[in-house]
């Protein structure tokens, strides 16, 4: 039966990118962030249950973190201007936080999601099988807190949306937008960079 | 180029369908609403700006309202189960309202939703030109109350969006999602007929 169309109308985004030359900057990146957690160990709590989450970045003064970001910006900065349709000026647009964190085995992120941003962001450094998957929920309480029995998950009457990254990935996501990360179930740590975007006028 | 790919994520599904058959049920539908009205003039003050809105049809005895159900039970079925992926039970999805909206010239409909059901409808039996066309708006508060300058409106930072429906269209859509309807800028009147969808177990 397809005598009929169907609207899909306003849906969340996730941008999922794949960066190029990202064997040599997860390197460089993983020494980074080894050095930083030896600086830091107790690292800070967030959502991360179990695993380290650093401090932010120093964007500030620190050309390597400076230099991580640069990379970053080329990708927030086409999902602003050609997907999202928002007004792109760069004195306006900021990265406001960029942090690390390391899932050791047993290690997992509850739910959360990111305030005071407009774009938040995963990058995959290492993602050893079973290290934990990322799940996006759904936004809509008015949907989620009743509904009929449901038989078959269908694109339109999902709750959640798990992905399942590689290394090199970058997901790109509206920061309103809740996550979780599953536990990791592997022997090896998991390591991601996150930040977020904020855009003042 | 560094390989992208997006996931649209949790989105409001509006299904467009054309009824077969619906110059003939058309007719007997704008006989059967225009006694009604004959009957009660005043109708009720619901989401209708001058427009008159009829009290609620009969859906136990045989006529038009029963046709016309008849008319897309099959599409239904095939919605529910197919699309949503809910259990279809007989019996246990119920058309627990139908009602029509005339609005004449200079008439209107103001932003609302429906509530305690799952699905609701618009059926256009009158469509003149200029007659007001249905707008959905997206139901995410955290997307919708604090967003950066649009510069262009894209499919994932619109909030609202217009649907042109022709006479004989039948459009459902979930109930949570708020909706109003333009001026009607005719001569001519524009009837609809809407109906809401619960399911109990």
């Amino acid at each position: 039966m397809k005598n009929y169309q169907i609207y899909k109308l306003f849906p969340t985004p996730v941008f999922h990118f794949k960066l190029e030359n990202y064997q040599e900057l997860n390197t460089e990146l993983e020494n980074y962030i080894l050095n930083l957690r030896k600086k830091d160990e107790k690292g800070q709590r967030k959502s991360n249950t179990g695993g380290w989450h650093s401090h932010n970045f120093d964007l500030t003064n620190d050309n390597t973190a400076k230099k991580f970001a640069k990379i970053f910006e080329e990708f927030y900065k086409k999902v602003i201007i050609n997907e999202m349709g928002w007004k792109y000026d760069s004195n306006k647009v900021k990265m406001e936080g960029m942090w690390s964190i390391i899932n050791k085995k047993g290690s997992f992120n509850i739910q959360h999601n990111h305030p005071n941003a407009y774009l938040s962001s995963a990058y995959y450094v290492r993602h050893p099988e079973k290290s934990g998957s990322i799940k996006f929920f759904d936004p809509r309480e008015q949907k989620n807190i009743r509904y009929p029995i449901i038989k078959n998950y269908t694109n339109i009457s999902a709750v959640i949306t798990e992905i399942t990254p590689k290394e090199g990935d970058l997901l790109i996501f509206p920061s309103y937008l809740y996550h979780s990360v599953g536990e990791n179930l592997s022997e090896d740590d998991r390591i991601i960079v996150s930040f977020n975007v904020d855009i003042d006028y | 180029m560094n390989q992208k790919n997006v996931y649209e994520l949790f989105p409001d599904p509006i299904f467009h369908y054309k009824l077969e058959n619906y110059k003939q049920i058309n007719k007997e539908l704008l006989n059967y609403i225009l006694e009604l009205q004959k009957k009660d003039k005043k109708g009720n003050n619901r989401s209708n700006k001058g427009g008159w809105h009829s009290p609620n049809f009969d859906l136990v005895n045989p006529g038009p309202p029963i046709n016309f159900i008849n008319s897309f039970k099959d599409f239904l079925k095939h919605l529910i189960e197919d699309e949503f992926g809910w259990e279809y039970v007989p019996n246990k999805q119920r058309i627990v309202a139908m009602w029509a909206i005339i609005n004449k010239k200079n008439s209107y409909n103001v932003r609302h939703n429906h509530q305690n059901c799952y699905l609701s409808s618009a059926y256009y039996i009158k469509k003149p030109e200029n007659s007001g066309d249905i707008t959905f708006h997206d139901p995410k508060e955290a997307k919708t109350y604090r967003f950066p300058e649009v510069e262009k409106h894209t499919s994932y930072s619109t909030q609202s969006t217009t649907i042109k429906p022709k006479e004989g269209d039948l459009l459902i859509f979930p109930s949570y999602l708020y909706h109003d309807v333009g001026i009607n800028l005719s001569d001519e009147e524009r009837v609809v007929v809407s109906f809401n969808i619960d399911i109990g177990y």
